[in-house]
């Protein structure tokens, strides 16, 4: 009885100064909504870049730091440093540690997207996720020099479909002014959505690299020398180099073997890296500024509470009258003083509440953009264990804050001398 | 100067040799750091450790004194018998273990150096084991006793790889475990 008239004249009151609340309201949400947001972020952009390349126990590349190679290898952000030589990957072809090889060439684009030309063991041993493969969603894989397959999202973006043709550009960026215009590829396959970079890219042939780069040598097309499809009809192409090659081994217990055997080739300078170990070393370096970013939103919150308890005391000095009917309508000193923890506990799920439907709302809006752009797929979950906690950290903090103005209300209202009445 | 002049002189030998150079570069040689990397196939595991001397015997040099002499003896006989890497019931045991001493061919004889008496002769252990653990493929924490055994060992970098995951993690002085992550 006595917590339902504490609960309904704390709401009463709230309602009373809705006003002013709701902007300590709108503080405290997206105080709480940042807090959640970063954690929230945290395991799922873990989840989306581990989940990026799995089944592959080497990436091999020219010399360079593991976490270089990774990145544009895998997931296409930055450039490569140099190349690595065709024979250099013939060889590997005949080392018998190894099972499979998918080599990549990198250097071209098509509306910003990146050209990957490979062989046609990618879509049979490049996997993802948790071991799924890349598949077609329309159309076939390229079995011509100038056929081309469009990630999932490089095809919804720009409403490309099989059978199509399109002009590839030389070089990287959004806009290229070097267009190999003579050498047209033929849209033969649309990938499935895999919510990694693989979406974000557009499958050539290595044959077909070399083919539009016929005439190109100087680095701009030379009139009269470049390729067309009917002339490129019964040429070989060989390239000379590729950018990197993912490799599948026979037997785990030999990567290591195989790596440092790579990384000290007599050769050619090579490092060879593994995509795991490139990813942990990642997350140990971003450990502790995620850290440090969590710990900034935390402080946050704490002070959008202390903001709250500030509002909270301010408000006291008008509420003398209404304590003062209170009392003398019979209440006790502890329910007046409880009305304030209450209101602030009230206050602080409101916002949580709110917290949630603004995160919910903010992801579902940013996720496309974050796929597009940095290849990062983000998806709605429930929370977990953690995010939960965390989220209920921020009621009991209020709960805490609130016994301050709830202490002042209560030591003030025992010097009015009215004491208890019977019966309560 | 010198040694640039040297270098210089160098080039178009190394040029003609052509592939006969290698294009390794040292391996860096940092006391108190040391990497272990172990792949993991089944039940057997192939470890490997390498560490600076000084981590393992306190000396770089070729043992001088008895007290010498048994340090490198008894880090031999507990590399060739010790389990680098363990599942949380101690269930590996060594199959076979090759104990490596890199390094100490090089020695320049800079007497009074803290190391002792080597120039860019750094000498190192290189340890490889091919262990066998029941239960392998359920751990998903592991254990080294590295860390806990050379106090002089401030730094183990540890990379794994296997059918199931890659990851790598760092252990301080004192830190035994290694959670795969799976």
């Amino acid at each position: 009885m006595k917590t339902g008239l504490a609960l309904s004249l704390a709401l009463a009151s709230l309602w009373h100064r809705r006003r002013v609340l709701a902007l300590v309201c709108l503080t405290l949400t997206l105080s709480v909504s940042l807090l959640l947001g970063i954690q929230y972020l945290r395991t799922e952009v873990r989840q989306s870049f581990t989940s990026t390349i799995s089944g592959t126990d080497l990436i091999v590349g020219a010399r360079s730091g593991q976490l270089n190679l990774l990145l544009y290898t895998v997931f296409h952000i930055g450039d490569a440093t140099n190349n690595i030589r065709w024979s250099t990957f013939r060889k590997l072809q005949e080392d018998q540690r190894i099972d499979w090889l998918i080599p990549i060439s990198l250097g071209d684009s098509y509306r910003g997207y990146r050209v990957v030309a490979t062989d046609r063991n990618f879509p049979e041993h490049f996997r993802y996720g948790q071991e799924q493969p890349v598949s077609l969603a329309e159309g076939k894989w390229f079995s011509d020099v100038f056929h081309v397959v469009l990630g999932a999202g490089v095809a919804r973006e720009l409403g490309h479909q099989p059978g199509e043709e399109i002009i590839l550009s030389h070089g990287g960026g959004r806009t290229s002014f070097s267009n190999h215009e003579d050498t047209p590829f033929r849209i033969t396959g649309i990938l499935e959505p895999t919510g990694t970079p693989v979406d974000q890219a557009v499958y050539i042939s290595l044959e077909g690299m070399e083919a539009m780069h016929v005439g190109w040598e100087s680095g701009v097309a030379i009139p009269g020398r470049t390729l067309t499809p009917e002339k490129a009809k019964g040429m070989t192409f060989t390239p000379d180099a590729i950018t990197a090659v993912y490799v599948g081994l026979k037997s785990p217990v030999l990567t290591f073997q195989l790596q440092r055997a790579l990384n000290q080739s007599a050769e050619e300078p090579l490092s060879a890296i593994l995509p795991g170990v490139a990813l942990s070393e990642l997350w140990r370096l971003m450990g502790q500024f995620e850290k440090a970013l969590l710990g900034i939103t935390g402080f946050v919150v704490i002070t959008s509470l202390v903001g709250l308890v500030a509002v909270l005391l301010t408000l006291q000095t008008q509420r003398a009258h209404e304590i003062a009917v209170l009392r003398a309508t019979g209440a006790s000193t502890g329910l007046v003083a409880s009305l304030h923890v209450i209101e602030c506990v009230a206050l602080a799920l409101v916002s949580c509440l709110l917290a949630l439907a603004v995160g919910s709302a903010l992801l579902t809006g940013i996720a496309p953009w974050l796929l597009d752009n940095y290849g990062l797929n983000l998806t709605l979950r429930p929370l977990n264990g953690t995010e939960w906690a965390l989220l209920a950290t921020v009621p009991a903090a209020a709960a805490l804050v609130g016994l301050l103005p709830a202490f002042a209300t209560w030591r003030k209202t025992r010097h009015q001398g009215l004491g208890e009445i019977g019966g309560q | 100067m010198k040694r640039s002049g040297n270098r210089f002189l160098l080039l178009p030998l190394s040029l003609l040799a052509g592939a006969a150079i290698s294009a390794e570069n040292p391996g860096a040689h940092q006391h108190g750091h040391a990497e272990l990397s172990f792949a993991v196939d089944g039940n057997r595991v192939e470890v490997m450790f390498v560490s600076p001397a000084y981590n393992v015997v306190g000396f770089e040099h070729e043992a001088r004194t008895e007290d010498q002499t048994r340090a490198l003896k008894e880090a031999n006989d507990w590399f060739a018998g010790t389990p680098l890497i363990d599942t949380p019931d101690n269930t590996c045991t060594v199959v076979s273990s090759d104990v490596h001493h890199t390094g100490q061919h090089h020695h320049h004889g800079h007497e009074g150096e803290e190391h002792g008496d080597h120039g860019d002769g750094h000498s190192a252990f290189e340890v490889t084991q091919t262990l066998e653990c029941s239960g392998m493929q359920d751990a998903s924490r592991l254990t080294t006793p590295l860390t806990t055994r050379f106090e002089r060992l401030e730094h183990l970098d540890v990379e794994w790889a296997g059918g199931m995951s890659q990851g790598a993690t760092r252990l301080k002085h004192g830190e035994a475990g290694i959670e795969l992550g799976r």
